[in-house]
């Protein structure tokens, strides 16, 4: 695939999907503006791989396998700096959190102190829509394992809300 | 408690999937989980915001393509250094490994060394040979102040022993592989003192 070629299939991926997984990362890390470097790494790492892409899977699973790698390796660095710096960084990934009004900022916080393995399993599948073996297909694990995160993660967010009284209990 | 076991498929209920009958009933019958629904519905309604009010990423394409003009730039470069890079990198490579075979070819005169003083009578020399290699050296000394030749001789793969007369000595070594064939020629002028304890000296 020549360059020109490689740079006609990118536009045509970001143009379909580029908002989409920026919205995902944000949702995952809260931060409009690492959400926005993240996403253009991933359309990047896509620019280089293209050539590798066989068509297995669809463009869209394959792109979102690649955009759960750069925020795991984001997570990773994350806490590695977390570690090794003397400074306080804000615990988990919240740090300078920006949730926008909707939906619900508590979903937000929920989300900011939801074990990364669940959190990703619950956005692939509430916000992507993603069926349980589409999803275990990109995350690469067994399909009852997404099923078993799948309900820890609604159960997470389902108490995190009934100790924040947010169903007026 | 029995509602424990059912928990899992309150969300399925929830969201409309089917469930097996025995639950089912025991869910319309059950206030604990008519009011755990109650919660999941909830929930289920905050989730299902996710795909709301989405933001709208500005610039992306545009960083996105100016980082791959970078990227393509450095790869040309890359690529044309190489292309310089790789051949002097074979040539320097080719020196270095004749150099290498040349050092393990080369037989020298290890003793004596070039200003040295001898500890006995005789003179005798030491020859550093590549390993492996069989020799066969042979000498020829002349006294240059009364041209005289003094001794011819052969000697066999490291040392041959001569007893010298002191003054200035032509050493011309030729040496010679298992064929016959000569491989070095080493020629060497060297002094002899008569002093006790034997200075020598390489002049040339």
């Amino acid at each position: 695939m020549d360059d020109y070629k490689k740079k006609e299939k990118l536009e045509e991926f970001m143009n379909l999907y580029s908002k989409k997984i920026f919205n995902f990362l944000n949702y995952a890390i809260g931060n409009k503006e690492e959400a926005k470097d993240l996403v253009q790494d991933v359309f990047f790492k896509v620019y280089k791989s293209l050539p590798k892409f066989r068509g297995d899977s669809s463009p869209y699973t394959w792109i979102y396998k690649i955009a759960i790698n750069t925020l795991r390796n984001y997570i990773k660095k994350k806490k590695a700096k977390k570690f090794f710096s003397l400074e306080k960084i804000p615990e988990e990934i919240g740090m300078g959190y920006d949730p926008p009004s909707r939906p619900p900022s508590i979903l937000y916080d929920a989300f900011k102190e939801m074990p990364q393995d669940l959190k990703e399993v619950i956005l692939l599948y509430y916000y992507e829509e993603y069926g349980t073996r589409e999803i275990s297909e990109i995350l690469d694990i067994p399909e009852g394992t997404v099923k078993s995160r799948l309900y820890r993660a609604r159960e997470f967010i389902k108490n995190y809300f009934e100790k924040r009284g947010t169903y007026g209990v | 408690m029995e509602c424990e076991k059912y928990k899992e498929f309150l969300w399925d209920y929830s969201e409309g999937k089917e469930i097996p009958y025995e639950v089912l009933k025991h869910i319309e019958r059950c206030d604990f989980c008519l009011k755990e629904m109650e919660k999941i519905k909830k929930t289920l309604e905050i989730l299902n915001n996710l795909k709301e009010n989405l933001i709208e990423p500005h610039d992306i394409k545009e960083n996105v393509f100016e980082e791959i003009e970078k990227y393509e730039r450095i790869k040309k470069n890359v690529k044309n250094f190489s292309l310089i890079a790789t051949p002097i990198f074979f040539i320097f490579l080719l020196f270095i490994i004749f150099n290498f075979y040349k050092s393990k070819k080369t037989i020298e005169i290890i003793y004596p060394k070039e200003t040295q003083i001898l500890t006995s009578e005789e003179v005798y020399f030491t020859f550093k040979i590549p390993e492996n290699k069989s020799f066969v050296a042979q000498i020829d000394s002349y006294d240059i102040t009364y041209d005289v030749e003094i001794f011819k001789d052969f000697c066999f793969y490291d040392a041959s022993n001569f007893e010298i007369d002191p003054g200035f000595h032509i050493f011309k070594i030729n040496i010679f592989d298992e064929k016959g064939k000569i491989i070095k020629k080493i020629e060497k002028i060297f002094y002899l003192t008569n002093y006790k304890g034997k200075e020598f000296t390489y002049l040339k």
